[in-house]
């Protein structure tokens, strides 16, 4: 991957993440982690070489199909990007109305969703009036709501406290053991230790490290 | 965009998002009134015209009244003579004689006239001529200015006056507002589709983070575009039955001097009201209109924001 004419973001980099892995990706900011998650997530297109995911090559997707390749990832971003004018249920159910759910299937769903990641009680909540780590839950149970085979998270516990992260990090654990795959982007070495799973080491671009 | 019900088929999406866009635009009445209040009157203008240009093409042919010629004599001609005259003139152009005043006659119409029996009197003589009047079939419309120049200079007649003038004068300004209005409909429907479109445009600014959102979860471009179209066919939709509402309410105010102002032409007048093909024409055409204005701010706005991922 390169922007601009002489600085490449990611290159000669090779590696395979197999299904139901749950990989940490780490490095120092600018080491080419979130555009590595941005590629997987088809939000950008690598300049040169392959990347190939759930079965497709990702690389050369057209656009017309990649909104459906995006409903079979979910997504959790660092500042969680929820919809501040809609309720936590209407905000879990959107990646279900986009893909067109009865509204039985969706509620069902999106409770259980809520569920999972311990805000049962707060359907009715606007984001606004929950912490941040209860945003960063809502955020994972939209990222989850339509079970994808793959889960991309680009520094979740970013702007979380050791505590709420290492919780966060243990719902990653869960729905990895349910079946997800999970790649996780973090700069928090301490904590990606912790977890004890398979670490990719990015430098300038470069892979310095898989363990 | 809001989340009322969702469904697996596309047509339960395209129903929801044409009631959600509705409740969306009802949210915001203040501003969605300010909008169909300019479109209602974009769309309510030029359609105002062309029932006024109806009115008066019902003006130009009028029922039962045939235009007429009226030739005044000279002061001097006998009565005789006039009737005389009122024969060839039957004969030479085949017209029809309705009326030949003589000049007892003419003084008598004349005396009706409210204060003028003094002036006469001041006259001292008789001043009136005997006058002419035969109606004009349409063949003879046609080729007036030829033969009534010819007239004009026979012996004993003094001047031709025909009302032919003022119709063809009135023709020429309806189709004048005939074109007029035409012309208003076109511009006034590019400004329709032009608001519409730029109220999206707005709309779609304020929905960006929305958008973006909705982008990255997988929602295809039909779906993020969807709504807004739909508030776009509202827009038009609504703004025409508004803007029919504008015209009923100004015809109720202008039907007594406008029925009035059509009688002094014609007798038979009868004021005719905004119809409900018109009705249906600005509800129809606003939609669509609006649909359109929509469909090229959103392939605008769209396009740009891809660039951004």
């Amino acid at each position: 991957m390169r922007y601009g004419s002489n600085t490449d973001a990611l290159s000669d980099l090779s590696l395979e993440i197999n299904e139901q892995e749950m990989v940490f990706v780490t490095g120092p900011s600018g080491a080419g982690k979130s555009t590595l998650l941005r590629l997987l997530a088809a939000l950008e297109r690598p300049t040169r070489g392959q990347l190939f995911a759930l079965g497709l090559n990702v690389s050369q997707l057209p656009s017309r199909r990649i909104p459906a390749y995006r409903r079979r990832i979910g997504l959790v971003f660092q500042d969680h990007r929820l919809l501040l004018d809609r309720t936590v249920f209407d905000n879990v159910a959107l990646p279900l109305v986009i893909a067109g759910y009865p509204r039985r299937e969706l509620t069902k769903r999106v409770r259980a969703a809520l569920q999972t990641v311990g805000l049962s009680n707060r359907e009715t909540a606007r984001p606004m009036m929950l912490s941040g780590g209860e945003q960063q839950r809502v955020g994972i149970a939209r990222a989850i709501v339509a079970r994808p085979p793959l889960l991309i998270a680009d520094e979740p516990t970013g702007n979380l406290d050791p505590a709420l992260s290492l919780e966060i990090m243990q719902l990653f654990r869960r729905l990895n053991e349910a079946g997800t795959t999970v790649v996780i982007a973090s700069h928090a070495l301490a904590l990606v230790e912790k977890m004890g799973c398979r670490v990719l080491r990015l430098n300038h671009g470069m892979l310095e490290g898989d363990s | 965009m809001r989340l009322i019900a969702a469904s697996r088929s596309t047509f339960a999406h395209h129903g929801q998002a044409l009631i959600s866009s509705l409740g969306l635009l009802w949210r915001k009445r203040w501003m969605t009134f300010a909008t169909l209040t300019v479109i209602a009157i974009a769309l309510g203008f030029p359609a105002g015209l062309q029932v006024l240009t109806h009115n008066a093409e019902r003006l130009e042919r009028p029922l039962g009244i045939t235009p007429s010629l009226t030739i005044f004599l000279k002061p001097g001609i006998s009565d005789q003579m006039a009737t005389q005259i009122a024969q060839r003139i039957h004969q030479t152009y085949s017209l029809p004689i309705t009326r030949v005043i003589d000049r007892r006659q003419a003084l008598q119409e004349f005396k009706k006239w409210a204060g003028v029996h003094g002036m006469l009197h001041f006259l001292g003589r008789h001043p009136l001529p005997a006058v002419l009047v035969f109606s004009l079939p349409p063949a003879q419309q046609a080729t007036l200015s030829v033969w009534s120049t010819k007239l004009s200079r026979w012996a004993g007649i003094s001047a031709i006056r025909t009302d032919v003038a003022w119709l063809r004068r009135l023709a020429a300004f309806v189709n004048f507002l005939g074109r007029l209005s035409e012309v208003l409909y076109l511009l006034f429907a590019l400004a329709t589709c032009l608001i519409v479109g730029n109220t999206i445009r707005l709309d779609i600014e304020n929905a960006h983070t929305e958008i973006v959102t909705l982008k990255l979860l997988g929602a295809p471009g039909s779906f993020i575009r969807r709504p807004f179209l739909y508030r776009g066919g509202w827009y038009g939709l609504l703004g025409g039955i508004y803007g029919f509402l504008i015209l009923i309410g100004i015809f109720s105010f202008l039907a007594a001097p406008l029925s009035l102002l059509g009688r002094l032409y014609d007798a038979t007048f009868v004021l005719q009201w905004p119809s409900f093909r018109l009705f249906f024409t600005l509800l129809l055409g606003g939609g669509l209109l609006g649909w359109l204005g929509a469909a090229f701010a959103i392939g605008h706005e769209l396009k740009r924001d891809d660039s951004r991922f």
